[in-house]
C-alpha cells in the first residue's frame, strides 16, 4: 500500500499542483480582466450583496434614464410658434442656461432650420412614445400643463385609468399603486417625489447630487429649465419585479424594443451566478495548492522527471514548443491592439499631455489580454513559462543540448560535423525564406500553406538528420573515450550504444576485448599476489633461524674466557651472520621491487642536495676507503620527482660498490649534470680487478669479481636499478676497460613553489 | 627489586636467547611459547614488560597484544620478522609501544627494554611536576628554558653547537631544514659546505639519543630536501 503511494505520489501531487495553479490562475485572471474591462454594470459590492435588482446603481440609473427622456419629451410637445420657442436639442441638456436658449431661440425663431430640428425632435418624442407602449415594467403618464401627452397606461383598466388619466395627478394616494408595482415616481414643479413600497424616499439628503444618488432633477446642482417647471409633469411607476414583454404584430413576434429593467435583471442574476463560479474555482483551486504544500516531496520529484523528459529535447525543439505555447497569447495581444487601435491611437495623442488620460484604454487593453478566448492562451503561456524556467533550474545549461552546440563534442571529427551540420542549417535557411517570401509575395492562401508545408517538412527533415549525425558523432565519440580509457588501463568501465547504432557491433567487440584484458589483468593480480606471499613467507622462515644464530653468536662474543682461536671463530661467525643478514633483506627488498610491491612516495627533491646528503653520511666510509673521491655538484638546486629515501639507497649502493672495488690510490668521481630538461648523477671509478665484458651487472647476483669472496650480496646495482625505475628515472651502466661508470638520470621538475621550508610529505621508509 | 620480563616466542632458542642476554642486565625473565600461554601469565605474574612475537601457533602476538591492552597498562615490545612499514604500523595500532625487527641487534634490543621500562617507571612523575612548557617526542623531551635534553627522563649531555640544533629542530618539531638554514642559524654566519658540517653533528647527536643510530627514529635526514626531529606521539 504504502509503496504503492510512493510510486503514485508524484503523479498526484504534479496533477494536483497543475490543477490547482491552473484554477486559481485562470479565476484570478477572469475577476481582473472583468475588472479592468468594466465588463459588469454592476459594482463588486452589488454582486456580492443579496439584495434585489431595486438597490442596484445600476437600475436606479436606467430608471432616472427613462425619467430623464420622458421629460425632454414632453419638454418638445407644443408645436413651435413663432415668438416662443426653444431649441433645447440635447435630449440630456436640462443643464443649459435657461435665459440663454431663450434668447437663442427668439434670434432664430426665423429660422426654418431651427423649426425643422423641433420637428424632428417632436417626431423622435412620438416614436419614443410608440416604442415604450409595450414595455410595461415602467408605466408613464407625461403631462404638459395638465394635459396629458404621452402615455403606456391608457390601455390599462382599473385605478390607472383614475391616475393616468387625471389631469392633476400629483396627490394621489401612492399606495393605490397597480399589483406588482413598487416604485412611484412623481416629477412636478421641478422636484421630483418617490415612494418605494408605499413609504416616501428621501431622494435629495443634503440637496446636493452626487455620484450615486438618483439622478433625477430637483438638486441644489441639478436644476431644471423654467419650461419644464411650469409646463411638464411625469408620473411613472415601476414593476418590483421586471418581466419580458412581448408583442405579436399581424407579421412576427417582437420583443419589446427596451426592456433595459428586465436586461438589467437578467444580468445582474447571471453576474452573480459568474461570479459566485469562479469564486468556487478560485476556492477549490487554492484548497488544491494548499494540498500541494503538503506534497511538495512528490511535485518536486515530479519536477525532476519532468524536467529529465524536456532535458531529452533538442534546445531548438525547446525553443519551438516555447513558441508554439506563447503563440495564442500573441495572438490576443495582436487582437486586442487591432480592436482598441483607435482608442489606443488617441490616448497615445492625449498620452503625450497627459499621462493620466491613456489609462483607460491600455486597461481595456490588458482586460483583453488577460482573458480571451477563456484563460486557456494566458495558461498555455504560463505553463510553457513553467516548463521552460524548470527545465533551466534542474538541467544546467540547456542550450548545450543544442543541434549546433559543441559543447561535449571534443574530438575533432565530432568538431567537424557540428561545422557539416551548421554549414547545412546556414545554406538550407536561404532556399526556404526564398520560398516563403515567393509564396506570401502572390498572396495566394493556397501557395503560402504549399510552402510553408514544404519549408516544415524540409526543416524536420533537416532536424532528423542534424540529430543523426549528432548522434552518430557522439555514439563515435564514447567509443573513443573507451577504447581511450582501456588503454589507460581502466577496465571496469562500460560502453552500452543502443542496438539500433552503427556502433552497436562496435563496441559490443570492444567489450569483449575489454573483459578479456580484465580477466588476464586479473590472472596476473592473483599470481603476483601469490608470489609475493610466497617471497613473505620465504623471507620469515629465513630470519627466524637468523635471529637464533645471530643471538648465539653475540653470546658466545661475550663469553669471557674463551681462547684466542675460538674468539677468531665467533669474529668470522658474526661477520658472516651479518651479511646473510643483508643479503636476505636485500633479496626480500628485490623480490618485491621485482613484483611490483615497492612502495614509493615520490616527492620534489634537490637531487644535487641529496648527494651531498649522501657524501655526508658516508663521510667515515669514504675516509677510510684507500681512494680519493672528487665530486663535482653544481650548487644550483636540480628538482626531480622521486623517493629520497629510496634515492639515498641507490646511492649508497654506487658509492659502496665504487669503495669496495676500485683500485687503491685510485680516484672515485661523483658528478651532478643537469641539461635538456634532465638531471644526470654520476659515479666512476676504476675497477681494482679486470672487469669482464658482455656482462650485465645490474642483473642480480653478478658481480665483477667471479669468485664472490669479497663482501657483497652482488644484488648492490640490482637494487640500484630496481629503485631507479620505481621512481621513474634510468638506470645505466657503462664500462671502457677498467673504468666503471654508473649513471642515474631523472627529468627536472619546476622549481616548487615552497622551496622545501615546509614540512614536506614525509617518507615512508624509516 | 628488578623488573619482571614476560618473553614469548614460538621458537625456544630465541625466547632462550633473550632470556640469557636480558638476564645478564638483571632483569627477571619469564617464558611463554605462544599467545594464549602470554596472556594466562601476564594475568598470574607481575609482569613489567613483554617482549613478543607476532607470527605464533594458537594465538599470535597482535591478538594477545590487544587482549592484554584491555586489562593491562604495561609497556610492550612487538618482535617480528615482518619488516614492512605497514606492519609496523599495524603493530603500533594495535597498542605495541615499540617494534622491532628480527633478526635483532642484541644491543638495541636491551637499550630499548631499558628506555621503555624508564619511561614507565620514572618518568611519569618527570612529567607530573612539569609546569613549565616542553617539547616532547616520543622518548625525548625539551625543556627549553633549561636547556637541558631528556631521553627516557635522564638528562643527555650535549656540546653547546648541539644543543643549538636541538633546540632549533625541538622547537619546530617535523618542520624540515635544509643544511643551509641550520647552518645560518646556528653557527650565525654565511653558511660554507653546510652539509658536511651539519651532518657531523647530526651523526653525535643521534649516537647520544637514538637507540640505533644506524637506523635512527627521531633525528632523521629527509633526502634530497634537509633534516627534521620526527613528532612521535608520546604514551603517557
Amino acid at each position: 500500500m504504502a509503496t504503492r503511494w510512493k510510486r503514485w505520489k508524484p503523479a498526484v501531487s504534479a496533477a494536483v499542483f497543475f490543477l490547482g495553479t491552473s484554477l486559481v490562475l485562470s479565476s484570478l485572471l477572469a475577476l481582473l480582466s472583468a475588472w479592468l474591462r468594466s465588463a459588469s454594470p454592476f459594482q463588486l459590492s452589488e454582486l456580492f450583496h443579496a439584495g434585489s435588482v431595486q438597490d442596484t446603481a445600476a437600475y436606479r440609473d436606467a430608471v432616472s434614464n427613462r425619467l430623464d427622456t420622458l421629460l425632454s419629451m414632453g419638454a418638445h410637445y407644443p408645436k413651435p410658434v413663432t415668438t416662443y420657442v426653444t431649441v433645447s436639442g440635447d435630449v440630456l441638456g436640462l443643464g443649459e442656461d435657461i435665459a440663454l436658449s431663450i434668447q437663442r431661440a427668439q434670434e432664430e425663431a426665423a429660422d426654418s432650420a431651427a423649426l425643422e430640428e423641433w420637428a424632428y425632435w417632436q417626431d423622435m418624442a412620438e416614436t419614443l412614445n410608440t416604442s415604450y407602449q409595450d414595455d410595461k415594467n415602467i408605466l408613464y403618464s407625461v403631462f404638459y400643463r395638465g394635459r396629458r401627452i404621452y402615455t403606456n397606461a391608457q390601455d390599462l383598466t382599473g385605478w390607472n385609468n383614475v391616475l393616468f388619466s387625471r389631469t392633476t395627478p400629483f396627490e394621489r394616494d401612492p399606495d393605490d399603486l397597480p399589483a406588482g408595482y413598487n416604485l412611484l415616481i412623481t416629477f412636478t414643479g421641478g422636484t421630483t417625489i418617490m415612494y418605494l413600497d408605499g413609504a416616501r424616499c428621501e431622494i435629495y439628503g443634503d440637496g446636493f447630487y452626487r455620484d450615486g444618488d438618483w439622478r433625477v432633477p430637483g438638486y441644489e446642482n441639478f436644476t431644471v429649465d423654467e419650461l419644464l417647471t411650469d409646463n411638464v409633469a411625469v408620473r411613472m411607476a415601476v414593476r418590483r419585479e421586471p418581466l419580458r414583454y412581448l408583442h405579436k404584430s399581424a407579421n412576427f413576434l417582437s420583443e419589446s424594443p427596451s426592456g433595459e429593467l428586465y436586461e438589467l435583471t437578467v444580468r445582474l442574476d447571471q453576474d452573480r451566478k459568474l461570479l459566485r463560479n469562479r469564486l468556487i474555482l478560485l476556492g477549490a483551486g487554492a484548497l488544491l495548492l494548499v494540498l500541494c504544500v503538503l506534497l511538495r516531496e512528490g511535485r518536486r520529484q515530479a519536477e525532476e522527471t519532468v524536467a529529465q523528459w524536456t532535458g531529452r529535447l533538442w534546445f531548438e525543439g525547446k525553443i519551438l514548443l516555447l513558441l508554439l505555447l506563447l503563440l495564442p497569447l500573441l495572438i490576443c495581444l495582436l487582437i486586442g491592439l487591432w480592436e482598441d487601435r483607435w482608442l489606443l491611437v488617441e490616448s497615445a495623442l492625449e498620452g503625450s499631455l497627459a499621462a493620466g488620460t491613456a489609462a483607460p484604454a491600455f486597461q481595456l487593453l490588458l482586460g483583453a489580454l488577460l482573458y480571451r478566448w477563456g484563460p486557456i492562451p494566458q495558461l498555455m503561456a504560463f505553463w510553457g513559462i513553467y516548463l521552460g524556467i524548470n527545465d533551466l533550474r534542474q538541467g544546467a545549461r540547456p542550450w548545450e543540448n543544442s543541434l549546433f552546440s559543441r559543447g561535449q563534442m571534443k574530438y575533432s571529427f565530432q568538431q567537424r560535423a557540428v561545422r557539416r551540420i551548421r554549414l547545412v542549417a546556414a545554406l538550407g535557411v536561404l532556399p526556404i525564406g526564398v520560398l516563403l517570401l515567393g509564396a506570401l509575395y502572390t498572396r495566394d492562401i493556397r501557395l503560402i500553406l504549399a510552402a510553408g508545408t514544404a519549408a516544415g517538412v524540409l526543416l524536420l527533415l533537416w532536424a532528423l538528420q542534424a540529430a543523426g549525425e549528432r548522434a552518430a558523432a557522439r555514439e563515435t565519440g564514447l567509443l573513443v573515450d573507451r577504447i581511450q580509457a582501456v588503454r589507460q588501463g581502466d577496465l571496469s568501465g562500460g560502453l552500452a550504444l543502443p542496438a539500433s547504432s552503427e556502433l552497436a557491433q562496435a563496441a559490443a567487440e570492444l567489450m569483449d576485448v575489454q573483459q578479456g584484458l580484465k580477466a588476464a589483468v586479473e590472472e596476473q593480480i592473483r599470481s603476483e599476489r601469490t608470489k609475493m606471499e610466497l617471497i613473505t613467507n620465504v623471507s620469515h622462515d629465513l630470519k627466524t633461524p637468523l635471529t637464533s644464530i645471530i643471538s648465539y653468536v653475540d653470546l658466545l662474543k661475550k663469553e669471557e674466557g674463551l681462547p684466542l682461536h675460538v674468539q677468531e671463530y665467533v669474529q668470522i661467525l658474526e661477520e658472516k651472520s651479518q651479511r646473510l643478514r643483508s643479503m636476505v633483506r636485500d633479496v626480500f627488498e628485490i623480490s618485491k621491487a621485482a613484483s611490483g610491491e615497492l612502495p614509493v612516495a615520490l616527492e620534489v627533491l634537490d637531487l644535487a642536495k641529496l648527494l651531498r646528503q649522501t657524501l655526508a653520511d658516508m663521510e667515515d666510509p669514504i675516509a677510510e676507503a684507500p681512494i680519493t673521491l672528487r665530486e663535482d655538484i653544481p650548487d644550483s638546486p636540480a628538482y626531480i620527482l622521486a623517493d629520497g629515501q629510496r634515492l639515498y639507497r641507490i646511492f649508497q649502493n654506487l658509492l659502496q660498490n665504487a669503495l669496495q672495488y676500485s683500485l687503491e690510490g685510485s680516484r672515485v668521481y661523483i658528478a651532478l649534470r643537469t641539461e635538456n630538461g634532465t638531471a644526470l648523477a654520476s659515479v666512476r671509478n676504476t675497477s681494482r680487478i679486470e672487469l669482464p665484458s658482455g656482462v650485465d651487472f645490474t642483473e642480480r647476483f653478478v658481480r665483477g669479481d667471479a669468485s664472490r669472496t669479497d663482501g657483497g650480496s652482488g644484488l648492490g646495482l640490482s637494487i640500484a636499478r630496481t629503485f631507479t625505475e620505481a621512481c621513474g628515472g634510468r638506470f645505466r651502466i657503462e664500462t671502457e676497460a677498467d673504468l666503471f661508470s654508473a649513471f642515474v638520470e631523472f627529468p627536472l621538475v619546476p622549481l616548487p613553489s615552497s622551496e622545501g621550508c615546509e614540512p614536506l610529505q614525509e617518507a615512508t621508509a624509516s | 627489586m628488578n623488573s619482571c620480563i614476560l618473553v614469548v616466542d614460538d621458537d625456544q632458542a630465541i625466547v632462550n636467547a633473550i632470556a640469557i642476554l636480558l638476564e645478564r642486565e638483571g632483569y627477571q625473565v619469564l617464558r611463554a611459547y605462544d599467545g594464549r600461554q602470554a596472556l594466562e601469565m601476564v594475568a598470574e605474574e607481575q609482569v613489567d614488560l613483554l617482549i613478543i612475537d607476532v607470527m605464533m601457533p594458537r594465538m599470535d602476538g597482535l591478538s594477545a597484544v590487544l587482549r592484554i591492552r584491555e586489562k593491562r597498562n604495561l609497556p610492550i615490545i612487538v618482535l617480528s620478522a615482518k619488516s614492512e612499514n605497514t606492519d609496523k604500523i599495524l603493530g603500533l595500532s594495535m597498542g605495541a609501544d615499540d617494534y622491532v625487527t628480527k633478526p635483532y641487534n642484541p644491543e638495541e634490543l636491551v637499550a630499548r627494554v631499558n628506555s621503555q621500562l624508564r619511561r614507565y617507571t620514572q618518568l611519569g612523575d618527570i612529567r607530573s611536576r612539569d609546569t613549565v612548557k616542553t617539547y616532547c617526542t616520543g622518548r625525548l623531551s625539551y625543556n627549553p628554558i633549561e636547556q637541558m635534553l631528556l631521553v627516557d627522563g635522564e638528562p643527555v649531555h650535549l656540546t653547546a653547537t648541539e644543543l643549538k640544533i636541538i633546540d632549533l629542530l625541538m622547537r619546530n618539531l617535523g618542520r624540515i631544514f635544509p643544511a643551509e638554514e641550520i647552518y645560518s642559524r646556528v653557527w650565525e654566519e654565511q653558511p660554507c659546505a653546510p652539509e658536511n658540517t651539519v651532518m657531523v653533528h647530526i651523526r653525535r647527536i643521534r649516537e647520544k639519543i637514538e637507540l640505533n643510530p644506524k637506523e635512527p627514529e627521531y633525528l632523521k635526514v629527509v633526502w634530497g630536501v634537509g633534516y627534521k626531529m620526527e613528532k612521535v606521539e608520546t604514551r603517557c
